[in-house]
């Protein structure tokens, strides 16, 4: 069974995170202890809300210093949402805040025009996006679904693994090596989202 | 926009229980909300919609609950309304798993209830339902149910619920609902010119063609509906089917493990269908895509007419439905077979099969005639079984397939004098009892008798626990895949018996 640490930071609802990982036979440490995620081999941040209170209560609680020494370890990372931003370099989410800089690239409002924020079920186009473990066996043009009202851009190509289209294209899944991370909500994404949660879960890189 | 229009089927609860009962086929408790929202989402739907109609202070504790239960199996995005009267029991809600609330008459007494939501958890938690009648030229917001009329303009009230922070409206014509005559769509187009947010389209959903209009012509980003789907008039799969034709962008509905499935260039697939009782043959059909999807939705036999270029459902006229037990697939994904339990002939001729002998070819060993109905290829073993879901009775050595129907048939229509009635009159314990009768006789047979004499006491005890299993309602099918799985385990575990 794998291991699955899920960062407790207290930012948002992460039971239904929890209970999507666990229907797929991981077993699930809820925690906000860094020691604990030192040494984990799977770590999902998840995220709901604004981004600059979350960045400074992951840094603040050690749970950032944590993480990185897992990822040292070689542990695999899954940024979910507000999580995924997180992994960026910086947000322009009221005012500039500096991201974990894991991905390259900043997170950035829709431009005008665009429905804000970007909620409901939309496909994901991997023409573009480098092939990888990230969505790997999903059918292609697959629906997910998404809640936000920002998105990253000027990702590196390389690190690309889907786009969506909401007002243009945006990166939606993104991956560098053990740094994986999905704008949309795989734990509410029915099938197409299981699929992703075990391409996590897998030994498979 | 590539947002799809998302298909919403909606439970209406009450003390933790669904009040209209669901007329799913298998369902074990059409009243228990959480396994309806498992058949929802495994059908297609895009997000469920649960309303507490009873909504009483007392029962809050009630929906907290039920909320946490659904949470725990669903994985698409389920919105909780009814009683939501304050920022309390929207955080109970949104944190017992809930994606989002609904509020409606209370907002209405108190409009910057909508803004404290919306500050406290964010826009798109916060959906407000909003029931309009039209009274005269306009359409007025009506509360209660319908049963109050206020004398809000519904435009007027949109507007200003979107000022204060309202991520989507949930309209419900109250003129329309229970109609089953069409959306109205004139409220929704009224509606839609007074917001930009995303309007979910409820009340007046009867039939398949009423669902691309709201979206088209109304506006909406989102249909709802109960009736059509809790009476399984229409699967959320043929209501999406029906948006997609219609030109509207839709999250496809294809059952899991019909992707696989490889059409030939005119996008059918052969179906060979047995009967699940019996391993007997009945017919050898074709299916595209669509008639795939509703057998497995609805577990009734659908297919595809060459000949009349159409979709049919076998019984449709003749109410001769085949209810199906299992779809599976052959290893080159280019064929499909349906286990099925057929509630009378197969053939259109009246004839239990389709098949029937062209020439006597003679069977070596004791057999005798034709072998239209024992499928004695799959007796040398499932080594040889192609099809990739569990197996169906196999090989029937004994003989018992008959048996399994008669002993069915009686069950269903009972006839005077009959023993297999009179026992089965008697329940599941007189079965059991009469199997352990017949068990003991078979092993004082067994170190007593001759062969014929042993013979017949299986025979009585292989008849007893048909019987059993006709009283107990198991189907052979369970009996076959319990002893699949053990020889699957065997060989997991053993492979040099093998």
């Amino acid at each position: 069974m794998t291991r699955v640490v899920l960062l407790d930071y207290g930012v948002g609802n992460v039971f239904s995170v929890r209970r999507a990982l666990e229907r797929l036979g991981a077993e699930v440490v809820t925690t906000s202890d860094p020691g604990l995620v030192a040494a984990a081999s799977r770590v999902v941040l998840p995220g709901v809300g604004a981004f600059a209170p979350a960045r400074e209560r992951l840094a603040a609680s050690g749970l950032e210093a944590g993480l990185r020494a897992a990822l040292d370890g070689g542990a695999r990372l899954l940024g979910l949402c507000l999580g995924f931003q997180l992994l960026f370099e910086a947000s322009e989410e009221f005012g500039t805040t500096p991201g974990l800089g894991l991905l390259s690239g900043r997170v950035v409002p829709f431009p005008p025009g665009a429905r804000v924020p970007h909620v409901g079920w939309n496909r994901l186009e991997t023409d573009g996006a480098a092939d990888g473990p990230l969505l790997a066996g999903l059918p292609r043009g697959s629906y997910v679904y998404f809640v936000h009202s920002f998105r990253p851009e000027g990702a590196d190509p390389a690190d690309v693994a889907a786009f969506c289209d909401h007002g243009g294209r945006f990166v939606a899944a993104a991956r560098r090596a053990n740094v994986w991370g999905c704008q949309f909500h795989p734990e509410k994404s029915s099938a197409a989202g299981r699929r992703i949660l075990e391409n996590f879960l897998s030994e498979a890189a | 926009m590539s947002l799809a229009v998302r298909v919403i089927p909606c439970l209406d609860v009450a003390g933790g229980r669904v009040v209209k009962g669901l007329k799913f086929e298998n369902l074990r408790d059409a009243g228990d909300p959480v396994e309806a929202a498992r058949r929802y989402e495994a059908e297609g739907a895009d997000e469920l919609c649960f309303l507490d109609v009873a909504a009483s202070h007392e029962e809050r504790g009630t929906l907290v609950g039920l909320v946490a239960r659904v949470a725990d199996v669903l994985s698409i995005p389920f919105t909780v309304g009814g009683g939501v009267r304050s920022v309390e029991d929207a955080a109970a809600l949104l944190s017992a798993g809930a994606d989002r609330v609904t509020v409606n008459t209370a907002a209405v007494a108190d409009p910057a209830l909508v803004t404290r939501l919306a500050e406290r958890f964010g826009s798109q938690c916060v959906v407000v339902a909003v029931d309009a009648k039209k009274d005269g030229e306009r359409y007025v917001v009506s509360t209660h149910g319908g049963r109050r009329i206020t004398t809000t303009g519904l435009a007027e009230w949109v507007g200003e619920v979107t000022a204060r922070g309202a991520g989507e409206i949930l309209l419900t014509s109250m003129d329309a609902d229970g109609t089953l005559a069409g959306f109205d769509l004139a409220m929704l187009k009224a509606a839609r010119s007074a917001t930009a947010l995303p309007i979910v389209a409820s009340g007046g959903a009867g039939d398949l063609a009423h669902f691309a209009p709201a979206v088209l012509e109304g506006g909406a980003d989102a249909v709802l509906a109960a009736s059509v789907f809790h009476d399984r008039v229409y699967t959320v799969g043929q209501v999406k089917r029906a948006l997609a034709k219609a030109g509207v962008p839709v999250r496809p509905a294809i059952p899991a493990g019909l992707e696989e499935v490889a059409f030939d260039e005119r996008g059918l697939v052969p179906v060979v269908v047995r009967d699940e009782r019996t391993g007997a043959v009945l017919t050898l059909a074709w299916a595209n895509e669509e008639a795939l999807a509703l057998t497995v939705e609805t577990r009734s036999s659908h297919f595809w007419s060459r000949s009349r270029r159409e979709l049919w459902k076998k019984g449709e006229t003749s109410g001769n439905v085949q209810r199906v037990v299992r779809v599976s697939l052959d290893c080159d994904r280019d064929a499909v077979l349906y286990d099925v339990e057929p509630a009378g002939p197969a053939c259109h001729t009246g004839a239990r099969s389709c098949f029937s002998p062209i020439s006597a070819i003679p069977v070596e060993g004791p057999g005798e005639g034709m072998m239209v109905d024992a499928p004695a290829a799959r007796a040398a073993g499932d080594a040889a079984d192609c099809s990739s879901a569990v197996p169906g009775f196999g090989g029937d050595p004994f003989g018992l397939g008959p048996l399994f129907e008669v002993v069915a048939a009686r069950k269903a229509h009972p006839e005077p004098g009959s023993y297999t009635n009179r026992l089965l009159a008697k329940g599941v314990e007189k079965c059991a009892q009469k199997v352990g009768e017949e068990g003991v006789e078979t092993a004082l047979a067994a170190v007593t008798r001759d062969d014929a004499g042993l013979a017949a006491e299986i025979a009585d005890l292989m008849y007893h626990v048909v019987v059993l299993m006709a009283a107990r309602g198991l189907s052979p099918g369970a009996v076959a895949a319990e002893l699949a799985e053990r020889r699957q385990k065997r060989r997991g575990t053993r492979p040099e018996e093998k």
